[in-house]
């Protein structure tokens, strides 16, 4: 590869993770190619060609931009990596946790926390297989609202006059559920271009 | 010409002929603007991965001449955006034309 295109390409594909950047590379590369051809068809010598071809890409920094809205960076895919991560240890953990609350007499507490472990369960399970990551990232929030609606029935259960308490965690549901939304919905996005 | 914004449309208007490549692409909307519509080739892939998220077109890999290429077609969703982008840029060059005519 010509060195004014490897470093257009370096610039262009900046911060994307590994397999973007070498679907991006493979594809601009056979672009110029092409270019490339119909300048030495119009009679060009190869260096001119190749230099026209190159100056026709414009400008990679905006080019970086627009990949970086359309691509998961590396930083994003790092992120995926750590919430769909090997979290068995809190699963088992956290499923325990569930059966004792059980046995002691707190079975809307226990099921609470076992919605958490199995979501974790299954988070583990997505990340061995990578499929239905998008789906995960999605219906998040309605786990999370087993969740908190398992703490709801604990509180409603054990105290009067709770109506305060169950507003509270309905209105923190929903926080947490559109600060989700909000942080996954490009990365959701861009998920459909990222096959691996 | 400055293409800023338009050129999605463009992209999806070409792809309504049939399967087509980035540089193929790009050389028939500089041929059928017969030069005017003049734009960065490199900002054609982000623009055509844009679509491609949004699931308004769709990628095949084809090996052609030893080289892989990204071949690029229109999903249904792709058909109908380009349906409404084309009603919206009627009614709207219709719009300015009455102005700049002096119709009104």
């Amino acid at each position: 590869v010509n060195d004014g295109l490897k470093n257009w390409l370096e610039v262009a594909t900046k911060n994307l993770n590994t397999v973007s950047q070498q679907q991006i590379r493979v594809e601009l590369e056979t672009h110029v190619q092409d270019a490339v051809n119909a300048h030495l068809s119009a009679g060009q010598n190869l260096e001119q060609a190749m230099q026209n071809a190159i100056l026709e890409l414009g400008d990679p920094t905006q080019a970086n931009q627009q990949f970086q809205h359309n691509h998961l960076t590396r930083t994003e895919l790092a992120r995926l990596e750590k919430l769909f991560g090997q979290h068995w240890v809190h699963a088992i953990l956290i499923s325990g946790l569930a059966m004792l609350l059980h046995l002691q007499g707190s079975p809307w507490l226990g099921a609470s926390y076992l919605t958490l472990g199995l979501e974790l369960f299954m988070r583990v399970w997505i990340m061995r297989h990578r499929r239905w990551i998008r789906a995960a990232l999605m219906l998040r929030p309605v786990l999370l609202a087993l969740v908190f609606a398992g703490f709801g029935m604990h509180i409603s259960t054990t105290r009067h006059n709770n109506v305060g308490m169950l507003l509270a965690v309905g209105a923190f549901w929903l926080l947490v559920s559109l600060w989700w939304w909000h942080s996954y919905a490009g990365i959701y996005r861009k998920l459909t271009l990222h096959r691996s | 010409m400055n293409l800023k914004g338009a050129l999605p449309t463009l992209i999806l208007e070409v792809l309504s002929n049939g399967p087509s490549h980035g540089y193929e692409i790009a050389q028939t909307i500089k041929r059928r603007s017969e030069g005017v519509l003049d734009f960065k080739e490199g900002t054609l892939y982000p623009a055509l991965h844009g679509l491609e998220a949004d699931g308004l077109i769709e990628a095949e890999e084809v090996i052609e001449g030893g080289r892989t290429r990204r071949c690029y077609a229109l999903t249904r969703k792709g058909k109908n955006a380009l349906k409404a982008e084309r009603a919206e840029w009627q009614r709207l060059s219709g719009a300015i034309n009455n102005i700049l005519g002096g119709t009104a």
